[in-house]
């Protein structure tokens, strides 16, 4: 990966945020244009964080909310 | 004393925070209503382990009892509430020998000769992925990752919290937060590489 690569790697996670100002954005934009290996790095790393953010939650313990107010009530008392 | 400039609440939350004011014994326990499943989540991702998830939230609640009466809104409720969670899921782990503390830019930066051929998993449906094995798999990426990492990575990017929320949650800069979710990210995206380069996604059909 040459300096320039490394470089832009180092902003992809704030182009994904969108939290780049306008021209480096568009620099980093020109670049992943003319680079294969970063554009391949670009949709995996943005893959990535998509899978994430549909990963869901576990179900909690049924007694977890009762067990925890019984807690929160014998603290108060 | 300090003046601190109250942000506005979510109204539910601001209901919740006007009976406890009115001596309401039974407010704390609606707060765990509407967070303890949610915190129970996040602590389940940072702990690993669910009994230690439903301890933390405890901590968390006993916090929300010594420390309520001193909120001044100067932040959001659910906010100030990740603050205590975080705080609790960190001395948790305080106790534990956990030698990976941090995650070099070099080590999570892709190799000299990255491929150009874009990988089926960056391309097909994230419906079509997200089988129950990539579930447990992603699940237990998080947990390799460093504690500060993985904080952060958890609070952006799976609780949705803003960089500047985040800053203020843990008391960080918004450099160190991005930096920190840079990496997490980036060693996550390594993991997965490895992960589909063992399992090949199930093509789609064909037209």
């Amino acid at each position: 990966m040459s300096h320039q690569c490394r470089t832009h790697f180092r902003q992809i996670s704030e182009l994904l945020d969108g939290e780049l100002d306008t021209a480096a954005a568009e620099r980093l934009r020109a670049h992943l244009e003319g680079c294969p290996n970063c554009r391949t790095c670009w949709a995996t790393f943005s893959r990535t964080v998509e899978l994430y953010r549909h990963l869901g939650t576990a179900p909690p313990p049924a007694s977890l909310i009762s067990d925890l107010k019984d807690f929160i009530r014998r603290q108060a008392s | 004393m300090k003046q601190v400039k109250p942000v506005p609440q979510d109204p539910a939350d601001q209901a919740i925070l006007d009976r406890y004011r009115e001596g309401d014994a039974e407010a704390i326990g609606e707060l765990a209503d509407r967070y303890a499943s949610r915190l129970y989540n996040f602590g389940l991702r940072m702990c690993g382990v669910p009994q230690d998830a439903q301890d933390m939230v405890q901590d968390t609640f006993l916090n929300v009892i010594r420390y309520l009466e001193s909120f001044r809104g100067e932040t959001k409720l659910k906010n100030w509430l990740f603050r205590l969670a975080s705080s609790a899921c960190l001395k948790k782990r305080r106790g534990r020998n956990d030698p990976r503390r941090e995650l070099p830019l070099e080590a999570v930066t892709p190799a000299q000769n990255g491929s150009a051929d874009v990988p089926d998993w960056s391309t097909s449906p994230v419906r079509d992925l997200l089988d129950g094995e990539l579930r447990a798999h992603l699940r237990e990426a998080i947990r390799k990752l460093p504690p500060k990492y993985r904080l952060v990575f958890n609070l952006r990017d799976l609780e949705g919290f803003s960089t500047a929320e985040t800053a203020e949650i843990l008391g960080l800069t918004p450099q160190t937060v991005k930096t920190r979710l840079h990496r997490a990210r980036a060693f996550l995206r390594l993991d997965l590489a490895d992960y589909f380069q063992e399992n090949e996604p199930v093509a789609g059909e064909q037209p």
